[in-house]
């Protein structure tokens, strides 16, 4: 009889399992992955592979294409195709390529060409610039110095 | 006697049931992970930061090409990793593909070598997986800090191979 009484009050006492720690990993766990997806909404810009022929290959596949422009990145600022030269200035190249876009409403495409040492970030600002006015963007193998 | 069991009773601390919240705490987890799983491109190396674009295209499954930064951990050299697998290795002092490791001054022998070998793969799978096949789309994940000389080397190499249609991962930003 005694015996039963004591085995009924250890189960009555067994401690439950702490429960807390691995609440608080789960937490972080949640706060860590929400973090990541919000902040790192990944997208993309398609682009077109550069030819190694230069521009006149480019004009030999695309007959219809009158002014390839082009767009070169130099160390201190940008030199258009069409000879202008302006300032480091992302928003003076923008306001620059929705003039030419004016002139040539029929012109889609843009080739790019840069100082070897330009960064990635900054093409990706030309690019930028570059869009919705010239979608198809290309890039040019070569030095510009 | 009753009385004084329940007086027992009420006087025992109540513990505080965490199982429901556990409950919910793990249902936000698998949902989270489900989101996260969903983009596929995944960026584990802590060297490559992208740069932010205002572009409204969404990354779609095929060939990664990442192009690490400096601070990668292997010798602390940038490196080209084609889907996880490092081809080759840039400079570190000149951040320049070495000139021994290039063809035509521009195609890098081993990342053309590897990406023939995707590129044979996927016509091979072309007929027996449903929705697959060679599509020449290539994801070019690199490092903010690249510079032009080492993108346009890799970009020949994956025109030269055959994959033609280039898109750069970048993470999206408002306009």
């Amino acid at each position: 009889m005694s015996g039963r009484f004591r085995n009924r009050r250890a189960l009555e006492e067994l401690p439950e399992p702490e429960i807390l720690p691995m609440m608080n990993v789960l937490f972080m766990l949640v706060m860590v992955l929400m973090g990541m997806s919000a902040f790192l909404p990944i997208g993309v810009i398609s682009v077109q592979a550069p030819q190694l022929g230069g521009a006149g290959a480019a004009t030999a596949t695309e007959p219809h294409q009158e002014l390839n422009l082009k767009i070169m990145i130099l160390k201190t600022g940008f030199k258009l195709s069409d000879g202008s030269l302006l300032p480091k200035n992302f928003s003076a190249l923008r306001a620059k390529l929705i003039e030419i876009k004016a002139k040539y409403p029929q012109e889609k495409r843009v080739i790019l060409m840069a100082d070897p040492d330009t960064i990635y970030d900054e093409i990706t600002h030309v690019m930028d610039a570059a869009r919705p006015m010239f979608d198809e963007v290309a890039f040019m193998p070569g030095e510009v110095l | 006697m009753i009385r004084r069991r329940r007086r027992r009773q009420e006087e025992k601390p109540y513990a505080l049931s965490l199982t429901s919240l556990m409950d919910i705490v793990t249902n936000i987890l698998v949902y989270t992970i489900k989101i996260f799983a969903v983009s596929p491109i995944v960026i584990q190396d802590p060297s490559v930061e992208l740069p932010h674009s205002t572009t409204k295209e969404n990354a779609e499954e095929s060939v990664v090409v990442m192009l690490t930064g400096i601070r990668a951990a292997d010798k602390g050299m940038p490196s080209i990793v084609v889907d996880g697998k490092v081809v080759e290795w840039i400079d570190k002092e000149t951040y320049r593909v070495p000139e021994a490791a290039k063809n035509n001054g521009y195609v890098i022998k081993k990342l053309k070598q590897e990406l023939l070998a995707i590129k044979k793969n996927q016509k091979q799978s072309a007929g027996l997986i449903k929705d697959s096949g060679f599509t020449g789309r290539i994801v070019i994940v690199a490092d903010k800090n690249t510079p032009y000389r080492v993108l346009v080397d890799v970009l020949v190499t994956c025109g030269d191979a055959g994959f033609g249609n280039f898109e750069f991962a970048v993470v999206k930003q408002e306009a």
